[in-house]
């Protein structure tokens, strides 16, 4: 009897082997990568000051995305039959990558694309591109490249053999490929990469001027939490620690202000994150008037945590990603609040 | 007074006069066409860098090569193309190789390799896809190229050797060696398109190390680098207005031709914007500022054209409406030293001026007389076929007065919104049409072109312009004796050379004079003389009117008992005068009474059509039917009908006379307008009519028109109560 018994778990354990090495041909592999403490750094120049690697240092963190490029038309963002794909806001390496932490380039890549150009000859490019920026840059050992791209239904089949290929092409490097899953792509079918970030920011509307909160709020998060179980796709999860201010003229999106002084004497607070601009003034390349109206927007520690409670009675993150590394934003959190964050 | 009426009509709806416009948006009239000029637009396709450096290649085979065939070779052919060449396996016609291969130009042709080679390498680099290798940032590829062009030891080809290892150094970000080659060699060179793409490489350096002044000075000596310059100067400088703009650019570049364009920009503006009074709106300060600074460049004499800016000062003190002071800076721009260029534009300023202050006597029209002939043969001897082609294709450009060459803009302007309605505000209607005639034809002269066609009724026909020009807009409004006098100057030897000089460029055609002379007759219900003038009219002039398909119906039949068809004869507007003036003498001359009231209604029913349903007959264009000017003789002539029509209606002993009579004022109490007081005279007129119930006119009406027979049944009408 117990002879039968060591039989039928040898036997489970061959059936259960068998499936994973199916999956893995079917492209759904299960990877498991270590996993880490990691964060994005979302910016053109790659220059550490020392508060970024304290914090690097502090943390432990093991893992650093950094966005190398941008994917856009070269001609004017409405003129669409001339769509041509190319790199934008490359990354300037200022500052050696810091050695034991492992780098992900992250390309992200207009959605537009998809719509208006067969992408597949940019395949190679942007695979070429990432590696010879890797080796320039003395960044070896790459084992992962993630992909950035808010895709759509009508995108979405493009936009996958994209993903297929670029995974093929990396995987002759012995590279595996992520990309980014927003939350409303959690009821969409899974990308076919090796893993992915679940993007627990920007998940309100931000250009409208009635949303209180477009970074982060856990009442848009909630609908689509439920999805998250049955996601065939390994998922880390990425949490924002940035804030901005949004600027509306009549009720209209103007543009992002990221270095705006809420201090400043040009304006006039009417509610906890809304400011009126009470004189004309200048700033970042724009002229803000007096009646314009400012909306202070940032990720907040007790949201953060509310969502990711939410999150973890779902699904068990590989890891922990925060974005993005900017000694500013990050100093607006103490040092227990990002430990509870990557559940240290 | 006796013109005072036409003077405020004139005013109002052609000749829009230099001070007296609103402020909104108004349509293309002369007031707004630009005079001030100093921006040559030939200096626009002015060669490029590329094209000038073709032409250099053209110099050194002595005109040997084509452009076209060096082009090819500079600028299309590849490394591969070239090798053949140095191979002597390139089989293909080609001007530029040809030389090159006759002459033994092997060092030549080496060059031309190392530049492709270097272009080809520089190329990869630009791939918007391209980023590094570690091997490419070493530069390997681009210091062979240095190197091989540094070990030339010729002189003809030095300056190419050295342009070639800048742009490998540029590309290297090996900038001292760029920049020492600058200082020991290349600066002394002698200006040349090699030299040019030096100094922008140079530019870009500086730039590039933020050093903005130095750069910018770089970037002056090269016209396709413009936005290099602005790129610089937005570093130097805060440049918030087009004047701040204006200032830094003079600072680098005195003479540069795009000042030219950003002072005319702004002394255009001011040109539109002050004449239209818009003062709250209009930047005034702005036009002060640019003065002054203008007359600051003059007292700087750094500049090679300064009566180009001291034009720009005394053009915008006059717009600012300071005539004297204007007249001394004019005084002194005529003086200074200038291109010929702007010598013209001062010349056409001064026409202007003059044309503005001056008292309007005979003196003045000589000295006018003078201005006048050099600016007609400005016109005539700078025609471009692109103008006489548009002036072919579209007569639009006359009905929508749109601008269409500088000269001819530069009269209409000076003639329509200046001299003419000070000839009318001095009583000279005649002076008024002569000029007016001279400018509305004088283009159309020029280029032979006048289309005339003849198309039967019903068919479609061009628009006959020449009822839509200045010219006939004034004629229509002017009583008939000036037009007349206007005719009698265009046809006659004139000892007046003014009006001789205005005369020999109008439109004297004697058809289309008599066809204007006659109908204006006609309006006045003097059909003795509109049958004198319009018998002169060429049987066949008619056909060529615009309004020629909307002779309807025939003018003496009752409106209200059907539309009758005109009779189609060549001269419908001849034969409704003669029979009108035939009218008038049966009434004058008639024994028979009763005989004499039926012709006397037969008139006013002519006179009242003619200016109801047969419009046509008095006027020129259907929408003129609603127009002041056609109200005012539709009034006068409609009243005189009424009067008759009473007259007869009173003295008639016969019912069906007296019934004609309210019937045809019952018609047209109804026709222009449903107002109560409209409805209750209609009203009145039918109980008059209602006691000739027996009469063939009451029994008609009464089949035909619904809303007599509505009042009938109902006792009222519509509305009324």
């Amino acid at each position: 009897m117990r002879s039968h018994f060591y039989l039928f778990i040898i036997i489970c354990l061959f059936v259960s082997s068998c499936k994973g090495e199916k999956e893995r041909e079917e492209g759904n592999i299960l990877s498991n990568p270590v996993s880490v403490n990691s964060i994005y750094y979302w910016k053109t120049t790659f220059k550490l000051d020392k508060r970024s690697q304290n914090f690097l240092k502090e943390h432990n963190v093991k893992r650093l995305y950094i966005r190398y490029f941008d994917v856009s038309s070269d001609n004017s963002r409405y003129d669409y039959e001339n769509y041509i794909p190319v790199p934008h806001a490359t990354i300037r390496f200022e500052d050696p990558v810091p050695e034991n932490i492992e780098i992900i380039p992250t390309v992200f890549i207009d959605n537009d694309a998809f719509r208006y150009v067969d992408m597949q000859p940019y395949v190679e490019k942007l695979v070429d591109r990432i590696l010879i920026m890797s080796e320039t840059n003395d960044i070896l050992n790459i084992k992962e490249v993630q992909l950035d791209c808010d895709w759509t239904k009508t995108t979405e089949s493009d936009y996958f053999d994209f993903l297929f290929q670029a995974k093929k092409r990396l995987a002759e490097n012995n590279i595996e490929l992520s990309a980014t899953i927003r939350l409303h792509q959690l009821n969409m079918k899974p990308p076919p990469v090796d893993r992915g970030v679940l993007m627990c920011y920007n998940t309100g509307a931000i250009k409208n001027p009635k949303t209180s909160n477009s970074i982060l709020r856990s009442s848009d998060v909630e609908p689509y939490v439920k999805h998250l179980s049955s996601y065939r796709l390994p998922l880390d999860v990425a949490y924002p620690t940035f804030s901005w201010s949004v600027w509306f003229r009549n009720g209209e999106f103007q543009a992002l202000l990221r270095d705006l002084d809420l201090s400043s004497t040009c304006l006039t607070m009417e509610s906890f994150n809304v400011y009126t601009v009470n004189q004309t003034f200048y700033q970042e390349g724009h002229v803000i008037r007096e009646g314009d109206e400012i909306r202070y927007e940032s990720s907040n520690y007790n949201e953060i945590e509310r969502i990711k409670k939410m999150i973890e009675t779902k699904i068990v993150p590989n890891s922990i990603i925060i974005y993005h590394l900017d000694s500013q934003n990050l100093s607006k959190y103490t040092k227990n609040e990002i430990s509870k964050i990557y559940n240290n | 007074m006796k013109y005072l009426r036409y003077i405020i009509i004139s005013l109002s709806l052609i000749i829009l006069h230099f001070e007296c416009q609103a402020c909104y948006l108004l349509p293309n009239i002369p007031a707004d066409y630009s005079i001030f000029r100093l921006y040559d637009e030939e200096l626009k396709d002015s060669k490029s860098i590329n094209e000038l450096n073709i032409l250099e290649w053209q110099r050194y085979t002595k005109g040997e090569a084509s452009y076209d065939d060096i082009q090819e070779v500079v600028y299309k052919f590849s490394i591969d193309d070239m090798m053949k060449v140095k191979r002597k396996q390139y089989n293909s016609d080609n001007s530029f190789i040809d030389y090159l291969i006759k002459n033994e130009a092997d060092d030549v042709i080496d060059f031309l390799i190392l530049a492709k080679k270097c272009e080809e390498r520089r190329f990869r680099r630009s791939d918007k896809w391209w980023y590094p290798t570690k091997a490419d940032l070493q530069f390997a590829d681009m210091q062979e190229i240095i190197d091989e062009a540094l070990s030339y030891n010729g002189v003809e080809l030095r300056p190419r050797y050295l342009l070639q290892v800048i742009r490998a150094a540029f590309t290297m970000g090996n900038y001292e060696l760029c920049l020492q080659l600058w200082s020991d060699e290349i600066q002394e060179y002698p200006s040349s398109a090699v030299k040019t793409m030096c100094q922008d490489y140079i530019g870009g350096i500086y730039f590039r190390k933020k050093e903005y002044k130095e750069a910018i000075k770089y970037y002056v000596y090269n016209y396709d680098q413009s936005q290099s310059f602005w790129w610089c100067a937005n570093n130097i400088a805060e440049l918030n207005t087009e004047l701040d703009r204006i200032k830094i650019l003079y600072n680098y570049f005195p003479d540069s031709p795009e000042l030219f364009l950003m002072v005319q920009d702004i002394c255009r503006r001011a040109e539109v914007d002050i004449n239209r009074k818009c003062r709250d709106e209009v930047k005034i300060p702005e036009f002060i500022e640019l003065r002054d600074f203008a007359l600051k460049v003059v007292a700087d004499r750094k500049v090679k054209d300064p009566a180009a800016w001291q034009y720009t000062a005394s053009f915008l003190t006059f717009v600012l409406g300071d005539s004297k002071l204007a007249s001394k800076y004019l005084i002194k721009a005529e003086a200074m030293k200038g291109s010929s260029f702007t010598k013209e534009s001062i010349g056409i300023f001064r026409v202007m001026f003059d044309a503005y202050t001056a008292n309007y006597n005979t003196s003045f029209e000589m000295r006018m007389l003078t201005h006048l002939q050099w600016l007609d043969n400005l016109i005539v001897s700078n025609l471009t076929d692109e103008v006489v082609e548009r002036q072919m294709n579209g007569d639009v450009y006359v009905f929508r007065n749109i601008k269409r060459y500088y000269y001819y803009d530069a009269m209409r302007k000076i003639v329509l919104s200046i001299m003419v309605p000070k000839y009318i505000e001095y009583n000279k209607p005649v002076k008024a049409l002569l000029l007016t005639g001279m400018v509305s034809e004088r283009l159309r002269t020029i280029t032979d072109y006048r289309e005339h066609s003849q198309v039967l009724e019903g068919e479609e026909k061009p628009w006959n312009i020449d009822f839509y020009t200045d010219v006939f807009n004034l004629m229509d409004i002017v009583p008939v004796d000036d037009v007349i006098e206007y005719a009698k100057i265009l046809n006659s030897r004139n000892d007046n050379s003014f009006d001789s000089f205005l005369a020999r460029r109008c439109y004297s055609n004697a058809d289309y004079l008599n066809e204007i002379i006659g109908t204006k007759y006609m309006r006045e219900a003097n059909f003795k003389k509109a049958v004198e003038y319009l018998s002169k009219v060429s049987e066949d002039y008619e056909a060529t009117l615009n309004i020629s398909e909307y002779f309807l119906y025939d003018p003496f039949t009752d409106p209200f008992i059907r539309k009758v068809s005109t009779p189609i004869t060549k001269n419908r507007k001849l034969d409704f005068a003669t029979r009108m003036y035939d009218i008038e003498n049966i009434t004058k001359n008639s024994l028979n009474k009763e005989f004499a009231l039926e012709s006397k209604y037969q008139y006013a029913l002519g006179l009242i059509r003619s200016v109801n349903d047969c419009w046509a007959l008095t006027g020129y264009e259907k929408s003129c039917c609603s127009t002041l000017k056609y109200k005012e003789w539709q009034n006068n002539l409609t009243q005189k009908a009424h009067q008759i029509l009473n007259e007869v209606q009173s003295a008639s002993s016969i019912n069906e006379t007296v019934a004609k009579c309210l019937a045809l004022k019952l018609s047209y109490a109804y026709r222009w307008g449903d107002s109560r007081d409209t409805k209750l005279k209609y009203g009145v007129l039918t109980d008059s009519l209602s006691k000739y119930s027996e009469t063939n006119i009451w029994e008609n009406l009464s089949k035909s028109c619904d809303t007599f027979t509505e009042y009938l049944e109902k006792g009222k009408l519509f509305g009324i109560d």
